[in-house]
């Protein structure tokens, strides 16, 4: 009973959604019937990537400090709140009353929200396993957004990115 | 047959328009925040902190900007397009883990735990679940009944971890002595008051109460509160929504309205609406009620209020029919000089399409249903009012004040939740 709380699988129907069917009709008076017809499994929908659509939101991306993870200004992601956060992973998270994506990780017993530069390594912040590193960049030498922050009282995750939806033409 | 000892539960979201504010507006958390209704007019919502500063529910907006107190507090115009989506997301996590749910409200619904081991904790599970998949506190409250679990569900609002169980009888006893016979589901305020008069102020004191005597006072429906405050469970869970029996569009004005043909315009766009709505659910009308009112906020100015009610004969949902019933209201019951606030029209004696009986003084013409159709059609395609029946001379900048509305974060692309990056 309790495993189907922490993970349960949720099917809902989506009566908006559009759905497009594989039309098979095979009108062949003469001839040989289509031998592909047996062999009609559907067709992709990209709403099968959302595993939990109860806990599955859509936010837009403003802003470059996370170009290195692969994640650009305008871009779209798909947030999953079901994921428990863990190190390492790329995070939604309230800072001080903003909404904010970073890296998530945790060193020497703190977690860090860390800003993922293109061209640098974890985004030019101190990343390595150890607790002095995160403090020699001052977050003054930084442009907001662009320093590692570590988690306080008022940051908390909001939740786990799953996806990135970019339009390249 | 063994008897089988029934479990259920209430689940209720905590201040739950204001708190689907505040998953995605973070920044309100910890300040007062109030949820307006349509066209802010009152409050609907209020979070923790502005109950604290004594908002009270339907307090007009008005009379709010007027204190002093009330300065700081934060205001949104109601964004239903937003709790609607986030109340489906809450009601799909509840009804994936338990036997049985029925959504009573927009954030309420009751589960039937019945035959699960430790519901207490599956509850607590359920409600972190939601805590961490959607961002909102729910309370679950459980009974040995629906009107029980609903009474447990006020407890725990307070309590730890939000789930509150009054399933052993000396907690409930004792719940029951500290409940007033107010609050519990179904004894709205009339009945409140006259059981008082015969000495009885507590839940308690309701259960104890001569069945043979609720039975001759309070009828079928009181005699089944009491049992079910004694623990029989009288009342099911229910799946059938009930036939509609009314439709009503209707609206506050952002202004106020004088003349007729801004009356007419408006009163145009709500039959209209209130038509298309019959149609889609496979209805037909047999009356119209139109109503017009001036401003009860306003005493110094000059006040009227009427309704006049149009049968329509055969009943029927043809927007022209509905929309010619409604002017045809409008001009009996006009009155210039007033201003007017509000205006709306009511749709009665609501039944199925298919079940009109045939009209013998005339005969439907089959093109007007075409035409119906191809008009909901354009309009669910291309937005609403992109074809409408006759004229609606002005432009629509009256149709809803909405000056707080947050965006709509789940449901409109343009309206995303942005992150900074």
């Amino acid at each position: 009973m309790f495993t189907s709380v922490s993970h349960p699988r949720i099917f809902t129907p989506r009566p908006g959604r559009r759905l497009a069917l594989p039309l098979v009709t095979s009108r062949v008076p003469a001839g040989f019937p289509s031998p592909a017809e047996d062999f009609s499994d559907g067709t992709l929908d990209l709403n099968d990537l959302i595993e939990h659509p109860a806990a599955t939101f859509i936010v837009r991306v403003s802003g470059s400090s996370m170009t290195g993870a692969g994640i650009f200004d305008g871009d779209l992601l798909i947030v999953d709140r079901s994921i428990t956060p863990r190190s390492g992973q790329i995070v939604v998270a309230v800072l001080a009353g903003d909404m904010t994506v970073k890296r998530l990780r945790r060193r020497d017993g703190r977690w860090w929200l860390i800003p993922e530069v293109q061209g640098t390594t974890d985004g030019g912040s101190p990343h390595q396993d150890d607790g002095n590193a995160v403090g020699r960049r001052g977050h003054d030498m930084l442009p907001d957004g662009f320093a590692a922050v570590e988690m306080g009282e008022d940051s908390e995750i909001w939740g786990v990115v799953k996806n990135v939806v970019r339009c390249l033409s | 047959m063994p008897i089988v000892s029934r479990i259920f539960g209430l689940a209720d979201a905590n201040n739950f328009y204001a708190s689907c504010e505040r998953v995605f507006q973070p920044e309100l958390r910890g300040k007062p925040t109030v949820v307006l209704s349509n066209n802010d007019g009152c409050v609907i919502a209020r979070s923790p902190e502005a109950k604290a500063l004594g908002i009270g529910m339907g307090d007009p907006f008005f009379k709010l900007r007027d204190r002093p107190e009330c300065r700081g507090v934060q205001v949104r115009s109601a964004n239903f397009t937003l709790y609607g989506d986030m109340s489906r997301r809450v009601m799909d996590i509840i009804a994936a883990n338990v036997p049985d749910i029925e959504i009573y409200s927009i954030d309420e619904c009751f589960i039937d735990y019945t035959g699960t081991h430790q519901a207490v904790d599956h509850a607590r599970m359920l409600r972190a679940t939601i805590l961490q998949w959607t961002g909102l506190h729910v309370s679950i409250g459980l009974g040995a009944t629906k009107t029980l679990s609903k009474v447990a569900n006020r407890q725990a609002k307070t309590a730890s971890e939000g789930v509150f169980d009054m399933l052993a009888p000396d907690t409930r006893e004792s719940v029951l002595r500290e409940t007033d016979v107010s609050d519990i589901w179904g004894i709205g305020r009339q009945w409140s008051n006259r059981l008082k008069l015969h000495g009885i102020t507590t839940a308690y004191d309701l259960a104890l109460v001569d069945r043979q005597w609720v039975r001759k006072v309070m009828g079928v429906t009181g005699l089944r509160t009491v049992d079910e405050l004694n623990g029989f469970a009288a009342v099911e869970l229910e799946h059938v929504v009930p036939d509609k029996q009314t439709l009503c569009v209707s609206r506050s004005f952002g202004t106020t309205v004088r003349d007729r043909a801004g009356l007419a315009s408006r009163l145009h766009h709500f039959a209209a609406r209130a038509a298309e709505k019959l149609r889609q659910g496979g209805l037909v009308a047999g009356a119209i009620n139109v109503f017009i009112r001036g401003n009860p906020f306003r005493p110094d100015l000059p006040q009227y209020t009427n309704s006049i009610t149009v049968g329509l004969a055969p009943p029927t949902s043809d927007t022209g029919d509905i929309v010619r019933a409604t002017l045809r209201g409008l001009d009996r019951i006009y009155r210039p000089g007033i201003p007017y606030k509000k205006a709306g029209v009511l749709l009665l004696d609501l039944c199925n399409a298919r079940q009109v009986p045939a009209d013998l003084f005339s005969t439907p013409d089959p093109r007007r249903a075409s035409l119906m159709r191809a008009m909901d059609a354009l309009n669910a395609k291309h937005g609403a009012g992109t074809l409408c029946y006759g004229e609606i001379p002005q432009p629509r900048t009256w149709y809803m004040r909405q000056q707080h509305r947050s965006r709509r974060y789940t449901t409109h692309w343009n309206e995303l939740l942005g992150v900074k990056s």
